[in-house]
């Protein structure tokens, strides 16, 4: 520290010394301010710029901040505290590699850095330099417990396993335990190494151990559990059963036990000539355990015929006298089955009738109470949805709501019928009298916020969703980001695409892009957390849910719609700057104000043609002081301000954004169709025939629809034989281009002939408009031509199909062209209940 | 986890504090899933280790089912398991949590199906300024067998 105050005054040491301290409780703003009273006098001192660098960082300015932290350190250049406020600078800025070159750097100076490196390596996954590291430390502190377990979890993530072993028997041999206050930690640590000798492979070892360690371990399930799994290993399938039949005594709801005691027992679900055996066992373990769903549902898979409509029906009986609201939602897993369906409903149907005509239940005699009936209607309501048949579905549940109370369960399930015929209007009126009969409930509240928002009622769906916001939050929505309402702003961001409101869709859609980085940094402070508690079977399930975490279905949602909104954005902006270029041709007048005139519309490019070059400067600074203006204000990212999204609409390059996102998700999950058809769409309008080929070719590995590939083969082509520049594509590659399209006459007349698929519709609208000028009349007239080929009739296609045709055909065609709309009047009179288009 | 409880109540906690409870009483906290894996219901609990001189108690954090899965008695048995793991893992002696006074449907499964009685009204617990009641459940004599492995060599 000494050295860190060299060349102060007093008055600036004890300055600095506070700046240092108002760090350590978060008070970036006053801490800035105290740099900035040092810098005024000693404006050469790095330790001080780089604290102002780090508090920069931490008030959102990173693009400032960073580069100021930096000059710190060039003038304290072996200052171990420079390079340390530098390498938090950069942890702030989520910059982990540059981070950690930082900290080698501070503990070339001083070592005191290195638990913090330890860190940072976990956080990045880098095994090896963790157990460089963490090797250090135990050297420094070679008593420390905690350091030698963090040694020992080090070598296990690196694949060390017998030194991980072997450092952990060195803290049991070593430590005294008060076993009565640390029992949990100390069950862990032992439960841990027995799953590390379980890793090297040596079972029997294993299996010993556990023996060994049984008194001292206080988690029972585990300890049972752990004991099934290694006599199963060891092909002791008996014991193992037995052990799994205390697991299923214990929660006889768990699939996993059940399935691992069945396979105990020499059978498979897999194989379809032990299932008359595995019925019996479940049989056998519902009357040993009858309060289990699970086991009572489960041999419904496994039977069928006469045997499956006995059990379904003594089932579904019990349900609808126990008024479970669920048995739909239990069943119609098995409907995937063709002649269950059907069972089913001749079952329901025959318990109906059996009702009407008797007031009991088939083969029984005494009389059922009304509610019994109320349920089967109910179930049959919703099967009928299931497979399709509304109209019939709705009369049923009609008729229900009007013979009984209207109940919310009622009301939801007729909004949900509504919302699948595609009448999103009447399906959110419904749903929004079912919340208004239980006001307490979150559930159907959450449920009316979503029909809502299908609705585009976005003014509503927020009203209703922040009635269930805790009263004392500053604001409504801001809490609900901050409470991380991923499902939520999904919605919202789907809702704006859809109306053509890019700048708020991308706002949205960015916002649970960052709160999913936020959770994969949450990992942060667990690396050091967990040396104390010593949960290291649960830390390993936190490592892989965190490398899992970027290839869910909610991030990849997202970010998809993000890449979908910059390509629309950029469209958008070429098609302006075309118009432009015109207007300013056509007329003579002065420069100046056509220029004003423009100004105001949406994605406003200035670049003539096909040009990606950057806009002026002086828009980039100016989008990039509305951002500073906002950070300045708060240390957190406000979700409150740009309320329409401006930010993103002055994307200066569009493409490239939507190609770093593409970049992201193609690390994560590179097979998936859908963001290679993305990734040909960005490519293409780059012009990078060489990207947008690979892209068609990993396409073609995909499962995806092959219409698709052919129309895109078809644009490719098209556009390859109007450039000149053929970028790196060989003949060879051209030909397969070539090959995949087909024979290849004229492009336009080609895509109209492929596009006859709903699935295939997207790709084709999109051809389309790549191979025609905006505005034209051969882009209406081949819009309207594929749509017509799709021929979607209400008896082939769903309303939820032609909404998916009808939101391609916007997004080509913008929202409000003619074409949209007589394609929306075609397609509200086949879908007549629909209020979609 | 959080998703499920987002849908359903007006408490709301951030991934950390979720994973906060996975790692330090992992053993505590269950989830239930339906058929296609997704979840339902769940039980979130901690071990309040605050007073040293007490004996450690456990604390159910949240506790909630989907309405559209309810009736199967998914609460009943997840709260089971919480507080069986508890008792063994951690030796606790009782289990206490908090309650809205409007939630009579909530209230009467930890009083009448679960057996906690009442300790304490508190007033104004809710961020709303809704009053909770304390409950608490007696776990001493439960669950305290010790398995027997008899088939051992």
């Amino acid at each position: 520290m000494a050295s860190a105050l060299d060349g102060l005054s007093h008055k600036e040491q004890t300055l600095f010394k506070s700046v240092l301290k108002l760090f350590e409780i978060r008070q970036y703003k006053k801490g800035l301010r105290t740099c900035d009273q040092i810098l005024a006098k000693s404006p050469n001192h790095g330790e001080t710029l780089a604290m102002k660098g780090l508090f920069l960082v931490n008030l959102n300015r990173a693009e400032e901040g960073i580069p100021i932290a930096k000059e710190g350190v060039m003038k304290s250049i072996s200052s171990s505290i420079s390079w340390h406020v530098l390498g938090l600078a950069y942890r702030a800025d989520r910059n982990f590699p540059e981070a950690i070159k930082c900290y080698h750097k501070s503990i070339e100076f001083d070592d005191a850095m290195l638990r913090d490196l330890a860190i940072l390596y976990s956080q990045t996954c880098r095994y090896q330099e963790l157990v460089e590291t963490r090797e250090k430390i135990v050297e420094k502190f070679p008593k420390d417990r905690m350091f030698r377990v963090g040694l020992a979890v080090a070598y296990q993530l690196n694949n060390q396993l017998d030194k991980a072993i072997d450092t952990i028997n060195e803290v049991l041999a070593n430590e005294t335990w008060d076993v009565e206050k640390q029992k949990a930690e100390y069950t862990e640590l032992l439960l841990y190494k027995n799953w590390l000798i379980e890793l090297t492979g040596d079972i029997q070892k294993a299996y010993d151990n556990l023996k060994d360690i049984k008194g001292h371990v206080t988690d029972i399930t585990s300890l049972i559990s752990q004991r099934a799994n290694l006599l199963f290993k060891l092909g002791q399938k008996e014991k193992a059963a037995k052990a799994y039949e205390m697991l299923i005594e214990r929660n006889p709801d768990s699939i996993e036990y059940i399935e691992k005691y069945l396979v105990c027992h020499g059978l498979s679900v897999e194989d379809p000539k032990s299932h008359k055996a595995i019925v019996e066992v479940l049989g056998d373990l519902t009357r040993r355990f009858p309060t289990s769903n699970v086991l009572k549902i489960w041999p419904l898979k496994l039977v069928h015929g006469d045997e499956f409509r006995k059990m379904a029906e003594s089932l579904t009986i019990s349900a609808f006298r126990k008024e479970i609201p669920s048995h739909f939602n239990s069943m119609k897993v098995l409907y995937s089955d063709q002649q269950k369906e059907k069972a089913m409903r001749e079952v329901v149907e025959g318990i109906l009738q059996s009702l009407e005509r008797t007031g009991s239940v088939p083969n029984s005699q005494n009389k059922e109470e009304p509610s019994c009936r109320y349920w089967a209607e109910y179930y049959l309501s919703q099967h009928y949805d299931f497979v399709g048949e509304h109209d019939l579905a709705l009369k049923i549940i009609a008729g229900l709501i009007e013979s009984s109370d209207p109940s919310t369960e009622l009301l939801m399930a007729k909004a949900k019928i509504l919302k699948h015929i595609g009448n999103l209007s009447g399906a959110k009126d419904v749903m929004n009298e079912a919340r208004k009969l239980d006001l307490s409930d979150r559930f159907v509240n959450n449920k009316t916020a979503k029909y809502m928002a299908r609705n585009g009622d976005l003014e509503d769906a927020e009203n209703t969703i922040t009635m269930f916001v805790r009263n004392d939050a500053a604001n409504k929505l801001q809490e609900l980001v901050d409470m991380q309402c991923c499902w939520y702003l999904y919605e919202v961001a789907q809702a704006h695409h859809r109306q053509g409101s890019l700048g708020l869709a991308l706002k949205y859609y960015h916002q649970i892009e960052k709160i999913y980085n936020d959770m994969y940094d949450d990992q942060f402070d667990f690396h050091l957390y967990v040396l104390r508690k010593c949960t290291f079977r649960s830390y390993n399930r936190l490592l892989s849910w965190a490398s899992q975490l970027f290839s869910k279905k909610e991030f990849v949602a997202a970010v998809l719609g993000s890449i979908e909104c910059y390509i629309q954005l950029y469209d958008s902006q070429v098609q302006a700057s075309k118009k432009k270029a015109n207007e300013t041709a056509a007329s003579t007048s002065t420069n100046g104000s056509s220029k004003k005139s423009a100004g105001g519309s949406k994605g406003k490019g200035k670049t003539k043609g096909k040009s990606k070059k950057a806009p002026p400067p002086a828009k980039v600074a100016s989008g990039k002081s509305t951002k500073t203006n906002q950070d300045e204000d708060n240390t957190k990212p406000d979700f409150t301000k740009d309320p329409k999204g401006q930010k993103y609409l002055k994307t200066p390059k569009p493409l490239d954004e939507a190609l770093k996102l593409l970049d992201r998700l193609q690390q994560v999950s590179y097979r998936d169709s859908r963001v290679l058809c993305l990734g040909f769409e960005v490519y293409i309008r780059k012009g990078d025939l060489e990207n947008a080929f690979a892209m068609l070719q990993r396409l073609k590995q995909t499962d995806f629809n092959s219409q698709s590939v052919k129309i895109y083969s078809v644009v490719l082509l098209a556009l390859i034989s109007r450039s000149a520049d053929k970028g790196a594509l060989q003949p060879e590659d051209i030909e397969q281009v070539q090959s995949l399209s087909d024979e290849f006459s004229d492009a336009a007349t080609k895509v109209l002939e492929l596009a006859s698929n709903p699935k295939s519709a997207q790709a084709a609208f999109s051809a389309i408009g790549m191979l025609f000028e905006a505005e034209s009349k051969e882009r209406d007239d081949g819009l309207l031509t594929i749509q017509k080929a799709l021929e979607l009739d209400s008896t082939t296609a769903s309303a939820n199909d032609a909404l998916s045709v009808y939101s391609a055909l916007k997004s080509v065609s913008g929202q409000k062209s003619e074409i949209v709309r007589s394609v929306g009047d075609h397609f509200s009179s086949i879908y007549s209940q629909a209020s979609c288009f | 986890m959080q998703n499920c409880n987002l849908h359903n109540l007006p408490e709301n906690y951030q991934m950390k504090y979720y994973l906060y409870h996975g790692l330090s009483w992992p053993h505590i906290s269950f989830v239930a899933k339906n058929e296609k894996g997704r979840v339902v219901g769940y039980v979130l609990a901690k071990i309040d280790e605050e007073n040293s001189s007490d004996s450690p108690h456990g604390h159910i954090t949240s506790l909630s089912v989907f309405r559209s899965y309810r009736r199967l008695g998914l609460a009943k048995r997840l709260m089971i398991q919480a507080e069986r793991a508890m008792v063994e893992v951690y030796g606790v002696d009782h289990v206490s949590l908090h309650v809205r006074k409007s939630n009579k449907a909530a209230f009467s499964l930890y009083k009448n199906s679960l057996e906690f009685t009442v300790d304490h009204e508190e007033a104004k617990y809710y961020a709303d300024g809704e009053d909770a009641y304390a409950m608490k459940k007696d776990l001493g004599s439960l669950y305290n067998k010790k398995p027997v492995f008899s088939d051992e060599e």
